[in-house]
């Protein structure tokens, strides 16, 4: 997926908008720690994020309990912080992605509304 | 693999974990909050050392370092994520390093309002009942309002020792002109307030 210069920013913007969308998702399945969840981010086309978006949040979420906390020992250093979904957590994410949903099905339909008139 | 770093390399390291803690500080995170993202972040940049090397030099910490958010992108994004930090201005920050997301962060300032239109238009209709309110009662007494409301009075049966005044002087000088002023005073800040917010707003869409 390639931006153009002008499109970067609102590319921002969206993303930032859907951060804690993505992290409360990447959790649904399984435990990670801090960097893990960046690296897994990092993985999908257009969700990397950066350690100074991702860790404040993830102390927000925590703060919220919607994500739990654990500390584990590291082999590299101190102990890792593994975080994973709350029952609050996962209802807060399955109401967050009904909405996601309707938006990007109202946007799909506008789009392809447009383009059959346009045809 | 455990890293072992050097006394320099620590004090480097340190040195900028307690820059992003300060950064934290500067927007409002809680002790607890920012041991979190500091934890997080020293874990993040120990495992990217070992990746590296066991025993990571100077040179491979700076790297790592020149590779993660600088300090001051922890205090911008803070104010993006805590919704009562919304209205300070946060210019973008990027990392020279350029690696897949940038920090950049959105100048989402908050409108402050000058004044509310329903103010602005309750100043106006205030301001001009009062500047009309002479001349409203001078001319309740010209029809005779005064003594058509004292001879309805008279045939209302009012507990003892109550009596009404329905004298009817005309208003003296000092009272129209009180109400002239306040009147004009309360008119004027609802037309200029008019004017400003209707010029920032004008100013914000250029």
């Amino acid at each position: 997926l390639t931006i153009g210069a002008d499109d970067k920013a609102w590319v921002s913007q969206l993303r930032k908008g859907l951060v804690e969308l993505l992290v409360l998702a990447a959790l649904r399945r399984e435990e990670l720690y801090g960097y893990q969840l960046l690296q897994r981010l990092a993985e999908m086309e257009g969700l990397a994020l950066t350690e100074s978006t991702l860790y404040p949040v993830l102390g927000r979420l925590a703060g919220d309990a919607l994500v739990a906390v654990r500390q584990e020992p590291s082999p590299s250093g101190p102990p890792r912080r593994y975080y994973r979904l709350t029952r609050a957590g996962q209802k807060r994410l399955d109401e967050m992605l009904a909405h996601w949903r309707a938006v990007n099905g109202s946007i799909e339909q506008l789009a392809s509304d447009r383009k059959g008139a346009s045809s | 693999m455990r890293v072992a770093l050097t006394d320099e390399a620590r004090a480097r390291l340190d040195a900028h974990l307690d820059a992003v803690e300060q950064a934290l500080i500067k927007v409002g995170n809680t002790r607890e909050q920012r041991r979190g993202v500091v934890d997080d972040l020293e874990a993040q940049i120990l495992d990217m050392l070992a990746a590296r090397s066991a025993s990571p030099s100077m040179a491979d910490v700076e790297a790592v370092l020149g590779q993660v958010d600088r300090a001051e992108a922890y205090g911008m994004t803070a104010n993006v994520m805590a919704p009562e930090n919304v209205a300070r201005d946060t210019a973008p920050l990027r990392r020279e390093s350029g690696r897949a997301m940038e920090t950049s962060v959105p100048t989402n300032v908050k409108r402050r309002m000058f004044m509310k239109p329903s103010v602005l238009v309750a100043l106006v209709i205030c301001g001009t009942l009062l500047v009309m309110t002479p001349a409203v009662a001078d001319y309740l007494i010209q029809r005779n309002f005064v003594a058509y409301a004292a001879s309805m009075a008279s045939m209302t049966k009012l507990p003892d020792g109550l009596q009404l005044n329905f004298d009817a002087h005309p208003m003296e000088g000092i009272h129209r002109f009180g109400f002239w002023f306040t009147g004009s005073v309360a008119i004027g800040f609802g037309i200029v307030g008019g004017f400003i917010a209707f010029a920032r707003d004008w100013k914000r869409g250029q």
